[in-house]
């Protein structure tokens, strides 16, 4: 994805991986706005106007009140029905905050982010909240194209990273658990009817297992890009904070990524 | 314990093998790791 921008003309880019955000690492943001992430809502009970009648403690059906009348936040679901039933309506229900938001300037054009809290929820809805962001980039900068580094896996953020994109390009590794996700990631876009391609990544690993991936992306309809080779450079690169190209350009991976990146070009229209 | 950066073991992994039995090398060392949280988790229960 960093190699991508750096490659990538007149685009913003956006990190749907909020709850393990990492693009920044490379792309060093400038932090130009951030914001609260709000969703949900945790009950909250008021000592001196609960009278202990115990109804929340009944109809809580996630055990989250204590004998003392305490709400515990991590067992609290957000529901609603202590503060609804209340008797004495001592029970307050507020928003919680879960993580920031960000608009950010970094050397490869601007960026949205997002960091989540830990053990929060609904990166769902801040995946969505991010790219929606990204866009409003794109059209306020005059860009014709919004790149996005989605999470890994097939729940809700990855629902939220993929629904109504151009295209999805689905890096995998030769591995038995890259191929059983590549497997799901693939049906997914397909049900989302977002054109899926996919790349394997440190191919020569296991070829064996990579030309099985290769073969399985055919037979669904899914393109198959290229094969990336395994390259010690990608990891120095990383832990350096630059972009594979910005490391060693003339390395073997820098030039697979360079071909992945004009052919990922033609086969979009972009 | 300290894993370092191997092709070997990443080799192994792709073919959804365990380390712990493709090379032999590494399965005193995840014995010595199990038997060092055990001990870890052992003493904080104490503690309690």
């Amino acid at each position: 994805m960093a190699a991508f921008a750096s490659l990538a003309h007149k685009k913003a880019l956006c990190d749907a991986d909020v709850d393990a955000a990492d693009l920044h690492l490379i792309m060093n943001p400038d932090i130009k706005e951030r914001h609260d992430f709000q969703s949900g809502h945790t009950a909250v009970i008021d000592p001196d106007r609960c009278t202990q009648c115990g109804l929340c403690r009944e109809l809580c059906k996630w055990k989250a009140i204590s004998e003392d009348f305490q709400v515990d936040p991590i067992q609290c679901e957000g529901c609603g029905v202590c503060y609804y039933f209340c008797p004495e309506k001592a029970i307050d229900f507020p928003v919680n905050t879960c993580g920031e938001w960000f608009i950010s300037d970094t050397r490869f054009g601007p960026m949205a982010h997002a960091s989540l809290g830990i053990a929060e929820e609904n990166s769902g809805k801040l995946v969505t909240l991010v790219r929606r962001e990204g866009k409003k980039l794109v059209e306020k900068n005059n860009l014709s194209l919004l790149l996005t580094d989605a999470p890994p896996g097939i729940g809700c953020p990855v629902i939220a990273s993929i629904g109504g994109a151009t295209a999805v390009l689905i890096v995998t590794e030769p591995t038995v658990s890259g191929r059983h996700d590549m497997e799901r990631v693939a049906d997914l876009a397909a049900f989302f009817r977002v054109p899926a391609l996919v790349s394997v990544n440190k191919f020569d690993l296991n070829p064996g297992a990579g030309e099985e991936i290769e073969a399985f992306a055919e037979s669904k309809g899914v393109g198959v890009l290229g094969r990336i080779p395994f390259d010690p450079s990608f990891t120095k690169a990383m832990v350096e904070g630059l972009t594979i190209f910005e490391y060693n350009g003339r390395s073997a991976g820098a030039d697979a990524v360079k071909t992945l990146w004009e052919k990922l070009v033609k086969a979009l229209g972009l | 314990m300290e894993i370092p950066f191997s092709r070997q073991i990443a080799e192994v992994y792709s073919r959804g093998e365990m380390i712990v039995e493709v090379m032999p090398e590494w399965k005193q060392k995840f014995i010595d790791l199990y038997r060092r949280i055990s001990e870890l988790v052992a003493g904080k229960e104490k503690s309690r």
